[in-house]
């Protein structure tokens, strides 16, 4: 038996050791190709996803739900507290909304006068998040709307109040939304009051600094951060948050949306921005021409002396 | 008794392929949309590297290159990277599985540290030389050490429940090392 293992070796080791170079090979070749032409391997990616995650639906609901019940469970503790907070906050809503009303008001009034048409194609989608990134590096959330439902990559995704991210990558049944957070997201937006352009640059943190300001001292924390539209994948004026100072001085935003649970997003469909093809005909006005028109005798003789 | 090994193996093999996609499923749930403070450990790759070091024969190469690359798909990190570091992680304790049965575990663990600290290193390094955007580095390293220091609790809790224990010196491997 010991001079079969032998044998078996003798051949078995330089076969395992191709195998093994194979494999590697095999693998970088993947990631080499993923570098070169990442849109092709993420489309297999959407698909490997989009095969598995929606069959794991049955068993994942239950247990996040009851993960969630015990951390609910947890926060009981922490109740009589909650409530004296939850009561001052009352107290400043009240004022708050008393405001709002107001202003609620006037803004109809003056939408009136202008008479504005909101866009009608600002319509949306709402889909259920079915898993996370599952990893601490990557902030992602699969949601179970996809191609099926008409989703397009790029689309903006919100909550009820403000911008979570956009979808990046589409599978049949599934749709992956990249958060503001990750490490690879770049928005670009506009700062409210001083009306100043920057891009919103995701760091893993729930506060993503503001990059590529002209002039941070028309900054202050505090100040509106909407979306601004640049470059024409994104639309305009969707609440991102508000402007904070962080720790280490830099400028960072307050995301708007509740980050903490994330169950329903909308997914807002957006027209793609006008393609200017021609620039020609639309920078160069028509041929015409200006100041009062030959009177037509002049025309006629041109050569002809005045009476 | 060459057959009794071989279903043994093909056991161990289902074990550890139910465990690990139980990991995963724990990983994917919908529960940290928060970025967070801090990574725990890279359970899978603790399991993983577990078993390598103690029952070879349950984790076929195979697995394992199937496994990882399935999950680099999974949680969205560059296809294939994690994948190639992990195989030759594992092919490196696979061929030191015979002196981890005669040596201390100190010595075991240190080798499978220096293997992880490889690895995580070397993904760093790709990355930077493709200039991918990188996780932050404090992020990265406190997994790192967390992977290192699950080892020992993984090790522990696999023999106890398991029976997962370094293989003994007249055991019959089918592919892996010198027995």
């Amino acid at each position: 038996m010991a001079r079969d293992r032998q044998n078996r070796e003798d051949y078995v080791r330089p076969i395992r050791r191709l195998l093994v170079g194979l494999l590697v090979l095999a693998l970088m070749g993947v990631f080499v190709l993923w570098r070169i032409d990442s849109p092709r391997v993420e489309r297999v990616r959407a698909a490997v996803i989009d095969g598995i995650v929606p069959n794991l639906t049955w068993a994942m609901a239950p247990v996040t739900s009851m993960a969630n019940l015990i951390a609910d469970f947890q926060s009981y503790q922490a109740l009589s507290e909650q409530n004296r907070d939850l009561r001052r906050e009352l107290q400043q809503m009240r004022a708050w909304r008393e405001a709002a009303l107001q202003l609620e008001q006037e803004n109809a009034k003056l939408l009136d006068l202008n008479n504005v048409q909101l866009d009608p194609n600002f319509t949306f989608i709402t889909g259920v998040v079915l898993t996370d990134s599952g990893s601490p590096f990557r902030q992602s959330v699969l949601l179970n709307v996809g191609a099926r439902d008409g989703i397009l990559d790029g689309w903006p995704t919100m909550d009820g109040i403000g911008l979570i991210g956009r979808i990046s990558g589409v599978g049949q049944n599934t749709s992956r939304v990249l958060l503001l957070t990750d490490t690879s997201s770049r928005i670009p937006v506009v700062i409210q009051p001083s009306g100043q352009r920057a891009i919103l640059a995701g760091d893993n943190t729930i506060y993503p600094p503001i990059d590529f300001l002209d002039n941070p001292d028309l900054i202050r924390p505090g100040d509106r951060v909407v979306t601004s539209g640049d470059g024409g994948m994104f639309p305009g004026d969707l609440l991102v948050g508000q402007v904070a100072l962080g720790n280490d001085r830099r400028l960072r935003v307050r995301l708007a949306a509740d980050y903490e649970r994330l169950e329903f997003l909308r997914v807002l469909r957006s027209t793609p921005a006008e393609t200017i093809t021609d620039p020609g005909t639309l920078i160069i006005p028509p041929q015409q021409m200006f100041g009062p028109a030959l009177p037509a005798a002049a025309l006629a003789n041109p050569a002809g002396t005045d009476g | 008794m060459a057959e009794i090994a071989t279903q043994r193996n093909w056991v161990g093999r289902a074990i550890f392929l139910a465990l690990a996609f139980a990991v995963i499923f724990l990983q994917l749930l919908p529960l940290q949309t928060m970025p967070a403070t801090w990574a725990g450990p890279d359970l899978l790759l603790t399991i993983t590297v577990v078993w390598v070091s103690r029952q070879p024969d349950h984790v076929p190469i195979v697995l394992v290159a199937g496994l990882f690359f399935l999950v680099d798909l999974l949680l969205q990190r560059p296809p294939g990277l994690m994948a190639t570091l992990v195989l030759i992680l594992t092919e490196f304790l696979r061929a030191r599985t015979d002196g981890f049965r005669s040596l201390a575990f100190g010595f075991e663990w240190g080798t499978v540290a220096m293997g992880i600290i490889a690895v995580t290193l070397a993904n760093r390094f790709v990355l930077m030389i493709v200039m991918l955007p990188q996780a932050p580095l404090g992020l990265t390293l406190g997994q790192m050490v967390l992977t290192i220091m699950a080892y020992p609790v993984v090790a522990a809790a696999a023999f106890v429940t398991l029976g997962i224990r370094r293989a003994t010196a007249g055991e019959f491997t089918t592919f892996g090392g010198r027995a």
